[in-house]
């Protein structure tokens, strides 16, 4: 279902298949995430920040989450890359067009060019998501900026 | 301002406990770190809360704020900061009280400093907290006050906490705990692996602030010589409990429990007499050693010492008098530059940096050199050299006549090297995964040679051990099972086990609590004695150096500004640099 045509149907038609995309990679992030916040919250500068008068909530919104972002920053830019180089398996499930399975049927069928093309396309998505998020850890952790 | 009539701090009865759910254990265990604590701050007064590493102080600290994990912590019994209870207190009372009623320098002010916001921003932040209607202008201006008040450029606003050095954060540590002009401000270990002059400026501000303000100090520290100089009154506690509570002037000079005493008297000051047993907590009246006998000076001046153990061929003892002794290690002219970090394109490369600028230094057999400087000096680059790790840029090096230069590069003038001339360092990393004995009696092993009669394997390792004072019964464990002193003493038995003639010692004790820090410096002259040993001692703590060296170098930004014995060093010195830092000494 085109989008200028029907948005709620375009939603509506891609929402399951997003859905299972999203479940696979939640699991990574929720049990990154876990560990990372436990991990930050003992650090000392949580400790001064409540020592300092902030609320809990304020303490673990501003400091905390901040501490524990860098990591699921890369690790996002890394997932977002593979993403949108191909999702085979749900293309195939969903019986949806995409590049994953333009790239497998281009590989089963001998098609180089168009082999090549969709390896080039996942490779440039893959750089530029990662790159991305490396700025943003850099905007995130200032210990990490080239001096 | 305090209620009138409250004092500023009151705890009564605290019980601390830290509970360690560990089910294999059938239930959480509780591992009490305060015990029914009372005393109490008077506004304007200044308690110095002194004892060593696991005393339960720092727990006091923060239990006086309700920074504890409410989740693994009990506190029982009463504290009340300016009248407000703390113990059991509702998250919005113990918000209103933090960082305006009372406020906290913490410990590692590296670790305690947010590294993602800029100085400036936490600081304002603060303020803002306090004076919410303040707007984000007031509240910069404000934090920039704070910080030029505690002698930082308030141009460094914009910096992170990493790119200060480590007395600057831990005075902008300070200013964040002032900035509300709190009526109770508590400081753990505030001075810490800073150096002297460093200290007394950190130290300076809650001081003013006390007297302009009235604010009340609550110093906790094991360090004697920050409370000597700054406290009113001071309390003793071990394990928890507290030990004795007097005025400080009474506890310092003339204390009732003998805890008290030893905890005093176990860091030597400038004013201790060199070379004696320091009092430990396990032993508070040594007995006195016998005086030391004045090392030979590598150019005849003094008499020759009596040598300890004869172990070889060339056993570096007794000299015919007059006769002037070879140093056993020297170093001319001794330049070390490390290559600068940055780009490495032409144009953009930055000048190398020079750690040590023509140093010139020679060992006597048989004597203690004792090498001083501030952070960055060049004093364990200096050590490095000589021990044959460190690759001079200019200069000689030598070790009984021998040049060592090229020992850095090369393995087996390093390997013949490490059987004269043993390193210890300031924390002594072993490898977690060996037993500490193995280790050890491996390197005696690779090290031992055919003319030295020694027993083998495991008499030797027993003799290294027993020698430092460990029992037998430990030689199995790993090296986390040891506590930061026993560790220490491994790695003395490590750097012994191979019989070096030249021990080089890299700040070895100062990680290490004041008790356990005189046990080892008690240590050290044992072995000293008996082994026969030189040493060169590397230290920022001029009181430490003063104990244990015969002769004193000062080193300031990779140069020497002064050398000289003991005596002449510390009695007479000549030149400025060494003037201030004596005066700096607490």
């Amino acid at each position: 279902m085109p989008l200028a045509d029907d948005p709620g149907g375009w939603v509506a038609g891609l929402l399951l298949p997003w859905l299972v995309l999203g479940f696979v990679n939640a699991a990574v992030f929720a049990r990154l995430s876990r560990a990372q916040l436990l991990e930050v919250m003992h650090e000392g500068y949580v400790r001064t920040a409540r020592g300092k008068g902030l609320s809990a909530r304020r303490a673990h919104l501003k400091y905390t989450a901040r501490g524990a972002a860098p990591p699921l920053v890369q690790l996002l830019g890394l997932e977002a890359g593979a993403l949108f180089g191909g999702a085979f398996i749900t293309e195939t499930v969903f019986g949806l067009g995409g590049v994953g399975k333009l790239a497998v049927d281009a590989v089963v069928g001998n098609d180089l060019p168009t082999v090549m093309g969709t390896v080039l396309l996942a490779a440039l998505c893959v750089v530029v998501f990662v790159a991305v998020a490396d700025l943003v850890v850099a905007w995130l952790d200032p210990r990490v900026r080239l001096a | 301002m305090a209620e009138l009539g409250h004092p500023a701090l009151r705890v009564s009865d605290l019980s601390v406990s830290f509970t360690r759910a560990s089910v294999a254990r059938g239930g959480a265990d509780a591992v009490p770190a305060v015990r029914e604590l009372t005393f109490e701050v008077a506004p304007g007064e200044v308690l110095g809360l002194i004892g060593e590493s696991g005393s339960g102080k720092s727990t006091v600290g923060l239990a006086a704020l309700g920074l504890h994990d409410a989740a693994r912590t009990r506190v029982t019994g009463s504290i009340q900061v300016g009248g407000v209870e703390i113990v059991g207190a509702s998250e919005k009372r113990l918000c209103a009280v933090r960082g305006a009623r009372a406020a906290m320098v913490f410990q590692d002010a590296l670790a305690a400093l947010s590294p993602l916001h800029t100085v400036g921003a936490q600081l304002a932040e603060v303020y803002w907290l306090r004076h919410p209607g303040a707007g984000q202008a007031a509240a910069r201006e404000r934090a920039s006050e704070m910080l030029e008040l505690v002698a930082i450029p308030a141009a460094r606003a914009r910096d992170y906490p990493h790119q200060f050095s480590g007395g600057m954060r831990q005075r902008v540590m300070t200013a964040m705990a002032l900035i509300n002009s709190p009526d109770l401000l508590i400081a753990d270990e505030p001075t810490t692996a800073l150096d002297a002059r460093v200290q007394r400026q950190v130290l300076r501000f809650p001081d003013e602030l006390r007297r302009e303000h009235g604010t009340a100090v609550l110093l906790v520290t094991h360090d004697v010589g920050v409370v000597a100089e700054m406290a009113d009154r001071m309390l003793v506690l071990r394990d928890g409990r507290q030990v004795e509570q007097g005025p400080a002037e009474k506890l310092l000079t003339d204390a009732s429990e003998p805890y008290t005493r030893a905890l005093i008297g176990a860091a030597p000051t400038l004013r201790t007499e060199p070379g004696t047993r320091l009092p430990t907590v396990d032993d508070p009246d040594p007995a006195p050693a016998p005086a030391r006998a004045p090392a030979a000076r590598w150019d005849g001046a003094a008499d020759a010492r009596p040598a300890g153990r004869d172990k070889s061929a060339t056993a570096t003892t007794v000299p015919a008098a007059g006769r002037p002794v070879p140093p056993i290690a020297e170093v001319r002219g001794l330049r070390v530059e490390f290559p600068a970090r940055g780009p490495r394109l032409p144009g953009l490369r930055r000048p190398p940096l020079q750690a040590v600028r023509g140093v010139s230094l020679a060992i006597a057999p048989g004597e203690t050199l004792g090498l001083v400087g501030e952070s960055g000096s060049g004093k364990s680059t200096t050590a490095r050299v000589l021990a044959g790790l460190q690759r001079p840029t200019a200069g000689t090096v030598r070790f009984d006549g021998r040049d060592i230069s090229a020992a850095a590069r090369s393995t087996a003038l390093r390997r013949e090297l490490s059987r004269e001339v043993q390193l210890v360092f300031r924390t002594c990393t072993l490898r977690s995964t060996r037993a500490a004995p193995s280790s050890r009696s491996s390197l005696c092993r690779s090290r031992s040679t055919p003319d030295r009669a020694r027993p083998s394997g495991g008499s030797a390792r027993c003799g290294c051990w027993s020698g430092v004072g460990l029992r037998a019964d430990r030689l199995g464990r790993y090296p986390h099972e040891f506590s930061g002193g026993q560790r220490q003493r491994v790695g003395i038995a490590r750097a012994l086990a191979v019989e070096p003639r030249l021990l080089i010692a890299d700040e070895p004790v100062s990680a290490l609590d004041v008790s356990v820090q005189a046990q080892v410096l008690n240590l050290l002259m044992d072995l000293r004695e008996e082994f026969g040993l030189s040493l060169l001692f590397v230290s920022h703590d001029l009181a430490v150096v003063r104990h244990f060296c015969d002769r004193i170098a000062v080193l300031r930004g990779g140069e020497i500004v002064e050398t000289g014995t003991r005596d002449e060093v510390f009695d007479r010195p000549s030149h400025d640099y060494t003037r201030e830092l004596l005066a700096s000494t607490l």
